[in-house]
């Protein structure tokens, strides 16, 4: 870093310098040798299994289905962000403007979802919104509806276990960005007689877009490689592609495996280019502010007939409108929990709701039967490994990346999150075959490796829309006094960004925390993980997880609580210090 | 800062010196066999019925891993130092993984010569693998939705009767999952197939006749699936393996598996080429091919022996649940793996476009 200052990054014309590609090599060099090599590598099977030959590719165009199912994918994933992006911008706006102690509660709240297993609240759903599901049989008992509401194994169940499952990220990754905007700029317009949605319209709306563009392309490509939710909460119009690259992956078909999925990345970032086509170049997606997006947004701040109208129909509602949604949202979130506790202490050897008896039988499990708790700690170890993996290439990415401004940089950038997009299996068997090259199958670090290659774009995507919006002056300010390059980044640049890099290790800790497939190959039996532990009740039902999700619910739940009371005590003290 | 830089630093130096920690426990092996399974309750019957007490008479621990066996051996093998030795699969995954050359020949001088005798050449006992046990995939129903005394779907006709049994059932999704679940046959047979005339399945009759129930089906996707919806009373009725309805039906839920229209096979012990441990787990084979083993993993989770001379050591109670008993397995139909091994991406397909929006 000391090198990246001594000289700037990017020469005059935005393009990566030396200095830049020095900042950029240990995030390249590794997806390289992790990812790109072996990936295309496996993808190349479907051009010559078994010998040179299109023939993958010409049955997954000749035979519709594949068509649909590809289109299935894009529908579903492109619902789910939009509908998160609705919900997740009022709570995130609520969450940066409410006081900071309720802020921190309140964000605790958002990230408990996240600790209980994504398998464990697809079941919730069920019992939620099924045929004989509380929803259902309590619209009958109160007369509003004779016949149950198709609520689940269709599109609305997919979407509704979606969008509870990426809501989260896209939560946390605007309230980042919020909280680098400075918050007295609405107020400031509202003493200029602004009323306070069209303050809020003209001045804090435009300065988050950035959050807006960079969490709505994180959450869409997450969704493009969902497969358990789709399989579990959907119909027969709801298979994604992921789920047929496994089937075809399950019979060692390689080359359709291969055909499928290079398929889905190449259509994905077709999109992504007509997407930078429509709003001029892939600021959009890193939330730089471009011409075209400008003039959008300038757009919404102009007076015309349609934003007067607007005005006019959200100011009188606006004190309630963003705190009412975010209300919902946080419901939405906690609703699932509330359900996977009971059935953590039923006595059933099934999920039942509500639970026939009540015992303890699965924590006893938990902590008795073999593996669970060596599990637990692995995945504790794997995810800070991968923290630190991820966050520490991230972070000087970050740095090059955000003060380059060419198309180069731009394409660079979209590659860098491909692995987002790559179906997990692909990159579980092709990163297995480096790892075991490096004799580095069946350990922690192994493990760390195969969950960074996916870890490190989303921690990208997080610094990328918070420093984009950072104000660079405050970096040269200090450079001006005369602080070594070092000292501003660690003094100035990094304390800015101090929301956003503990939200990418967030994201990080918990991709790693509960990725599956990659730890079915690479952990084996010295390094297995908790995911991997309840993989299996994929296959035959056990309230464990239940109660393993529950566990990890309530320590995160007891650790804020602590903490927020050392807090509390540290201040009242620092505050008679200053006192006295 | 300066305070935050330590305390990373001692984060590092911790991370590290766990790993180093990891690294010798794993390097410390004794004699052992390395299992990849699935887990839950199958996996917890192997180990009462078979790893533990194999271990209690030879020394030799069965070390347990899961994962999805079938791509995980063959990356293995072709990184070219396996580390699972062998695991139990459907017929179906055996064929593939048969074909890419991924397994080890069974050496039957391990045997024991009257326990060779009584399992069938071919069928159980192959040149690249050998029967763990019969398993079957059938129709159950919930005795909540229809209790005894009253009328209950006895074949797949009933279970396409909507109007004499009404409710919701559930089904596997066409071939979005693994495993050999008879959903084209159990069409064929509502639809008046007899039994021996099942194969080469008509694969458009079938998908009609599933069109046909489709409004009236909830698709299950995992195995965990349909057990879960008939005791939550989502589905009246289920394709289940007899396994997982043995399992809910001793966890105290009120479900009966029929034994008319359902599918028998047997599934596989395998070895892994380049096995590590390859003689010990020849012994664990010839081991668990014993009488007494046999009849341990019926009474534990009533999947059928492929030792018939099991049989003797049970009563009639238990003998009565598997799909071998005299009574069931006359009323079961054999599964065409030669037919599926050749036509299974070409029914997926038909399935998926003939259900998408039914």
């Amino acid at each position: 870093m000391t090198l990246a200052h001594s000289a700037p990054a990017t020469d005059r014309r935005g393009r990566p310098g030396m200095n830049g590609w020095l900042l950029l090599s240990p995030a390249i060099v590794f997806l390289a040798v992790f990812y790109l090599v072996p990936v295309v590598r496996l993808l190349l099977i479907s051009f010559i299994d078994p010998s040179p030959t299109v023939e993958h590719y010409r049955h997954l165009i000749e035979v519709p289905v594949y068509r649909a199912i590809l289109l299935n994918t894009f529908e579903i994933s492109i619902s789910v962000a939009l509908l998160c992006l609705l919900l997740a911008y009022p709570t995130a706006y609520v969450l940066a403007t409410v006081p900071a102690r309720l802020s921190r509660v309140l964000v605790v709240l958002v990230t408990l979802p996240f600790f209980a297993s994504a398998l464990v609240r697809n079941y919730a759903w069920i019992f939620l919104l099924g045929t004989s599901g509380v929803i259902n049989a309590t619209l009958t008992r109160l007369g509003l509806i004779s016949h149950p509401l198709p609520l689940i194994f269709n599109r609305s169940g997919v979407i509704i276990g979606m969008v509870n499952i990426l809501l989260p990220y896209m939560i946390l990754i605007l309230l980042s960005v919020m909280r680098g905007i400075r918050r007295e700029l609405v107020p400031a317009a509202q003493s200029l007689m602004a009323p306070p949605f069209t303050a809020f319209r003209r001045v804090f709306l435009p300065l988050s877009m950035p959050g807006v563009g960079a969490s709505t392309l994180l959450v869409f490509v997450l969704a493009l490689a969902f497969f358990i939710t789709p399989a579990m909460l959907g119909g027969t119009r709801d298979v994604m592609i992921a789920n047929v690259i496994a089937t075809a992956t399950g019979a060692l078909n390689w080359g359709f495996a291969g055909a499928l999925a290079t398929v889905l990345l190449v259509s994905t970032l077709a999109i992504i280019a007509l997407m930078q086509r429509m709003f001029g170049g892939a600021g959009f997606l890193s939330g730089n502010m471009n011409p075209k997006l400008r003039a959008a947004a300038r757009r919404l701040v102009r007076e015309n007939a349609a934003t007067r109208m607007l005005d006019a129909t959200v100011n009188p509602v606006w004190a309630y409108l963003f705190p009412v949604i975010a209300g919902a949202t946080f419901f939405f979130l906690v609703i699932p929990i509330v359900i996977v506790v009971p059935l953590s202490f039923s006595s059933a050897t099934f999920f039942v709701f509500p639970p026939p008896g009540y015992s303890l039988r699965w924590y006893e499990r938990f902590l008795t039967a073999p593996g669970w708790l060596e599990a637990t700690w692995h995945s504790f170890e794997i995810a800070v490994l991968t923290v630190a993996l991820a966050v520490g290439m991230a972070i000087p990415v970050s740095l090059a990346l955000s003060k380059a401004t060419t198309r180069a940089s731009n394409y660079l950038y979209v590659a860098l999150l491909s692995p987002m997009i790559m179906p997990s299996i692909v990159i579980a068997v092709s990163v297995f075959f480096v790892l075991s090259q490096m004799h580095l199958t069946y350990t922690v670090l192994g493990v760390a490796i195969g969950h960074t290659i996916v870890a490190l774009p989303i921690a990208i995507v997080v610094l990328m829309a918070a420093m984009r919006n950072f104000d660079r002056n405050l970096e040269r300010a200090a450079m001006s006094l005369g602080a070594s390059p070092l000292r501003t980044t660690a003094r100035v640049t990094l304390p800015v960004l101090k929301t956003a890099i503990i939200t990418a290790a967030l994201f990080a800790f918990l991709h790693s925390f509960d990725e599956v497939l990659i730890s079915l190959f690479v952990s084996g039996i010295q390094a297995r993980t908790l995911p991997k532990k309840m993989w299996e009740s994929l296959q035959e039902l056990d309230p464990t997880i239940a109660a393993v999700s529950t566990i990890l619910v309530m320590t995160l739940v007891l650790g804020a609580l602590v903490l927020a009371a050392v807090r509390r005590v540290g201040s009242q003290h620092g505050r008679k210090l200053v006192g006295g | 800062m300066r305070k935050v830089w330590r305390d990373i630093a001692i984060g590092a130096a911790a991370v590290t010196l766990l790993l180093c920690a990891d690294v010798t426990a794993a390097n410390a092996q004794g004699k052992q066999i390395v299992y990849l399974g699935i887990g839950g309750a199958t996996q917890d019957a192997l180990r009462k019925a078979y790893f533990e007490p194999f271990e209690k008479e030879t020394g030799i621990k069965v070390v347990e891993d899961t994962g999805l066996a079938v791509e995980r051996i063959q990356a293995e093998v072709q990184s070219g130092h396996p580390t699972i030795d062998f695991t139990n699969i459907s017929t179906a995954a055996y064929e593939t993984m048969q074909a890419k050359g991924l397994l080890a020949p069974i050496d039957y001088k391990y045997y024991d010569q009257a326990n060779l005798q009584s399992m069938p050449e071919g069928s159980i006992r192959g040149k690249f693998s050998v029967g763990s046990s019969y398993n079957s995939l059938g129709m159950s129903f919930s005795k909540a939705a229809f209790p005894d005394g009253k009328p209950q779907p006895t074949s797949w006709a009933d279970f396409w009767n909507v109007a004499k049994f009404p409710g919701k059932r559930t089904l596997p999704y066409c071939g979005v999952l693994e495993g050999d679940w008879p959903l084209p046959e159990a069409a064929l047979l509502a639809d008046g197939v007899p039994p021996d005339k099942l194969y080469p399945l008509d694969i458009p009759r079938a998908v009609k006749k599933l069109k046909e129930l489709s409004p009236n089906v909830i698709w299950w996707k995992n195995g965990s699936q349909p057990g879960q919806y008939l005791v939550t009373n989502e589905a009246v009725m289920a394709m289940n393996s007899i396994g997982r309805t043995n399992n809910l039906i001793d966890g105290g839920a009120p479900v009966q598996y029929v034994w008319n229209g359902a599918e028998v096979f047997s599934s596989k012990w395998i070895v892994t080429k380049g096995a590590p441990n390859y003689d010990n787990v020849m012994r664990f084979l010839a081991f668990v091919a014993r009488p007494d083993r046999q009849a341990a993993l019926a009474k534990a989770i009533g999947y059928a022996p492929i030792n018939p001379r099991a049989y003797e050591l049970m009563d009639k109670k238990e003998a009565a649940r598997l799909s071998t008993y005299p009574d069931n397995f006359k009323q079961t139909f054999q599964y065409d793996y030669h037919w599926w091994t050749d036509n299974l991406s070409k029914w997926t397909e038909a399935c998926l476009a003939g259900l998408a929006g039914t």
